[in-house]
């Protein structure tokens, strides 16, 4: 041990010069591993939160639609294939609940459209291209989380038909009874009085055909009406304007699960995703719905490929950085040994083995490289750290003791391991050899 | 000056080991600078395109494209449209719709002039841009968006375009030279709201497409295309295809044009849609620039002390080793300046070689894609940051040698245990 501080006080005496250049060249390996992690993790942090807002969607005069921005990430899912691939609401009630929980507090509603009945292509085909208002049947469901619990209520849905007047009569349905799982309803019973008297003007025959569901009837006790789906009642608490008389609006949780998934499907956003967020619920989605899309979700716009390319560069610049400063930390190590070469001579002489020997110049290094690192981590952070938190903001909570403790296993152990190749090289030459060489 | 040359070659055999590693960090720094130069060269990479257009009194105009909105007479749709209204206008730079069908798919067209195409290059996803594009009398080049499928590039199809003042259709061959990376910035309309605010970045935006869908907005199913195809606006007026002002006109005037017909100019063209000055423009452009270059300091300052350190601790160790030489040298009649000179020319091989590892490895690293994912390139910047390199180290191969010899004698040197 005494032989290590006595080869570093001759190192700074006797080579000032060498030492000094030594101490600086590790200083700027140190800085560059802390400084390459924190424009990496600046780098990452800021394209996960970076969102290119649009889905490629504009009006005829090349402006962007509003209503596409990251506010609708999904804006009218294209169910194709849930007439192929029918799921009902039994199967789909849960994963409609674990993309709620996903998305949490960035959700601010998940709207979704259940059939009655399963629906046949005749009658998909007939709805498309067909204005089917106030005759069509629509089971709509809006929910959101708020809070930790699933609301009903509060969602975008229900407010603005709340704005709208959508009520023309009672009250909407209370997040309590519908996580009760109450039987009860917002309906229209005018729209089933007209049920058997259709509009003369439309298609009669696939009008019955659509609406031949026996099974959904209205029925009246005293002063209380109520509708009868397939043996369950429903209690008609609110009915709505008439302009809208084709939706109904039954609790999540006691809605019948032999109902099915319809066609509708949307998402509204209170906050952008962060690209991680999107991916994970692309995968979430594919998996409870996947079956049910014809195709694939549309993509996440790439994070701005200018960007990704300059940081790209800034990574290999730290990369060059850090290994030419290790060439020149082994290159000027390198000359130190060669000024020692009488005195390594004299050890191995004296019987000094090879390993005693590497394990002294080893150590010699590790001990000023561990000192430099602790140094420059002190002045990174309390110096450094500060500045460049202006030009790279996400850095700041990215260097935990955990993240320098890291970096300094890493660079001790890429010390000690060059260096002992290095040495070991350079000790398996002959005493003889050694003094000779000049 | 041979003997320099002698003695150098052999001082640079002598210790080739040491030579050779101090040539491999003599490349690192040669790349390094490189990149760095690169990193900063990217970051005008919007400015440079359009720099001649933002002057001190040039004027930016978003035409209005919605009829009855403006007059006929006042309509800016073609270039011939404002040189006939305006003959002090020497320049105009322009984004240009126009309407394009290839194997019955239909296409938003974008297009540039041949200046905007030199100037400007997309990152490409496959192929190359339409000014590297070799060109045949016949076939329209273009680069298309990513995500088009059954299209590929290098191969030619039928295209459908209308043809000018004619409202018919005609076809022409064309080449599909190039794929657009998805992702990437490319010449557009601003989309910013406020155009007192906008600068030169934000007339590339970074475009991301998606394949086609069919969505159902106000009750009618629209098809949204998302995938464009970009050509050069002469290729187009060569085979008269119907091209119009998109949003983006950059107008530059005489140099003897008057402030009052300016004046003039700018209230008649404000019939005609948006006009604002490109001054402002101009000014948001440098702060960008600057804010740019500020972020970037960081790394620069970094890079330059590095270069610094290493090359005095490469021409250090050098001089050392070298020392015992000199002592000899002096001894054998030389005097200390030529033993620099040897120094100095024995530091010139080792800067050639390391010039030529240094094109090897930028070589290979490319022809393994290593760096198609980045911003380096080789241009005339490039080229003399690697030149200051060169001279800062043998500056410091000549003035190392000064300092570590100082006042001492020979005697000592050659008696010294180093």
């Amino acid at each position: 041990m005494r032989y290590i501080f006595k080869n570093i006080r001759q190192f700074i005496c006797q080579n000032s010069l060498m030492f000094v250049l030594f101490i600086i060249s590790q200083v700027f390996s140190v800085l560059v591993l802390l400084l390459s992690y924190g424009i990496y993790m600046n780098y990452r942090e800021k394209s996960n939160q970076d969102l290119i807002n649009t889905n490629g969607m504009y009006d005829e005069y090349g402006e962007p639609i509003s209503e596409t921005d990251w506010h609708y990430l999904m804006y009218y899912m294209d169910f194709s294939n849930y007439i192929e691939n029918p799921k009902t609401f039994g199967e789909a009630k849960s994963s409609y609940l674990k993309i709620v929980d996903y998305l949490g507090e960035k959700l601010d509603t998940l709207n979704f459209e259940l059939c009655s009945h399963k629906v046949t292509q005749k009658e998909a085909d007939a709805l498309k291209g067909v204005n089917l208002s106030g005759k069509t049947l629509r089971f709509c469901y809006s929910i959101t989380k708020k809070n930790g619990e699933y609301s009903f209520q509060d969602t975008n849905t229900f407010g603005v038909y709340e704005k709208q007047g959508n009520l023309a009569e009672g009250r909407w349905i209370t997040d309590e009874e519908i996580r009760n799982g109450d039987k009860v309803c917002v309906a229209n019973p005018e729209y089933f009085a007209s049920y058997d008297n259709p509009d003369p003007d439309l298609s009669g025959e696939i009008l019955y055909d659509l609406y031949d569901d026996p099974d959904i009837k209205i029925e009246t006790s005293g002063e209380d009406k109520y509708l009868n789906i397939r043996g369950t009642k429903y209690k008609i608490v609110g009915s709505e304007n008439p302009h809208f008389n084709d939706t109904v609006f039954l609790p999540f949780f006691s809605t019948p699960d032999d109902f099915y998934c319809g066609s509708y499907f949307e998402i509204k956003l209170t906050k952008p995703l962060t690209v991680d967020e999107y991916n994970g619920f692309v995968d979430l989605f594919e998996e409870c719905f996947g079956d049910m899309i014809d195709g694939d979700i549309p993509e996440m716009a790439m994070v701005n490929v200018d960007t990704q390319y300059f940081y790209n560069t800034n990574m290999w610049i730290s990369v060059v950085i850090a290994l030419a400063a290790a060439v020149n930390i082994a290159a000027l190590f390198k000359y130190i040994l060669s000024t020692r070469r009488k005195t390594l001579a004299i050890f191995k002489l004296t019987g000094a083995t090879r390993g005693k020997i590497r394990r002294m110049y080893v150590t010699e290094v590790a001990v000023i490289s561990i000192v430099v690192f602790l140094a420059c981590t002190v002045m990174f952070r309390f110096l450094l750290l500060p500045t460049l938190v202006k030009y790279y903001p996400y850095v700041e909570d990215k260097y935990t003791l955990k993240v320098y403790g890291t970096m300094f296993l890493i660079y001790i152990a890429l010390v000690i391991v060059t260096l002992n190749i290095l040495v070991a090289r350079y000790i398996r030459k002959t005493p003889v050899s050694l003094l000779k060489e000049g | 000056m041979l003997a320099y040359i002698k003695y150098g070659y052999l001082e640079f055999i002598k210790y080739l080991k040491l030579n050779l590693i101090i040539a491999i960090e003599l490349s690192a720094l040669i790349i390094m600078s490189i990149f760095t130069v690169s990193t900063l060269n990217s970051q005008l990479r919007f400015y440079e395109p359009l720099k001649d257009d933002l002057t001190e009194t040039g004027v930016f105009i978003r035409p209005e494209m919605i009829s009855h909105r403006v007059t006929p007479e006042n309509k800016l749709v073609y270039d011939e449209d404002i040189l006939k209204k305006f003959p002090e206008v020497n320049k105009i730079t322009s984004f240009n719709q126009f309407q394009f069908n290839i194997g019955g798919a239909d296409f938003e067209g974008k297009s540039y002039s041949k200046k905007m195409i030199d100037s400007f290059e997309p990152y490409l996803e496959d192929g190359v841009w339409l000014s590297k594009a070799k060109k045949e009398k016949g076939v329209l080049n273009v680069v298309v968006s990513y995500n088009i499928k059954n299209v590929d590039v290098g191969n030619e199809y039928e295209g459908t375009y209308i043809v000018k003042n004619n409202g018919k259709s005609k076809t022409v061959k064309v080449r599909v030279v190039g794929k657009v990376r998805n992702g990437s910035a490319i010449f557009d309309r601003a989309q910013g709201k406020d155009f007192t605010k906008v600068s030169a970045y934000d007339f590339f935006p970074s475009y991301a497409v998606y394949d086609t869908t069919t969505i159902d907005y106000n009750g009618e199913e629209v098809e949204f295309t998302n995938r464009f195809v970009i050509a050069c606006q002469e290729d187009l007026d060569e085979i008269g295809a119907e091209q119009h002002y998109y949003q983006t006109v950059f107008l530059n005037f005489d140099k003897n044009t008057t402030d009052e017909r300016l004046s003039e100019i700018k209230e008649t063209l404000k019939l005609s849609g948006d006009v604002y000055d490109t001054k402002p423009m101009k000014e948001n452009t440098y702060q960008m620039i600057g804010s740019k270059i500020a972020f970037l300091l960081p790394i620069i300052i970094g890079v330059l002390l590095f270069v610094i350190v290493t090359t005095i601790c490469m021409s250090a160790i050098n001089a050392k080793k070298q020392l015992r030489s000199y002592g000899i040298y002096y001894t054998c009649g030389s005097r200390w300046r030529q033993c620099i000179m040897i120094s100095a020319f024995s530091s010139l091989i080792t800067e050639v070689i390391a010039c030529i590892l240094s094109a090897l490895v930028l070589v290979l690293a490319q022809s393994f894609g290593l760096l198609s994912e980045t911003v380096i390139e080789f241009g005339l910047w490039q080229a003399v940051a690697c030149v200051a390199v060169l001279v800062l180290n043998l500056i410091t191969s000549v003035i190392m040698p000064i300092i570590i010899i100082g006042k001492t004698q020979p005697r000592e040197i050659i008696k010294s245990n180093e």
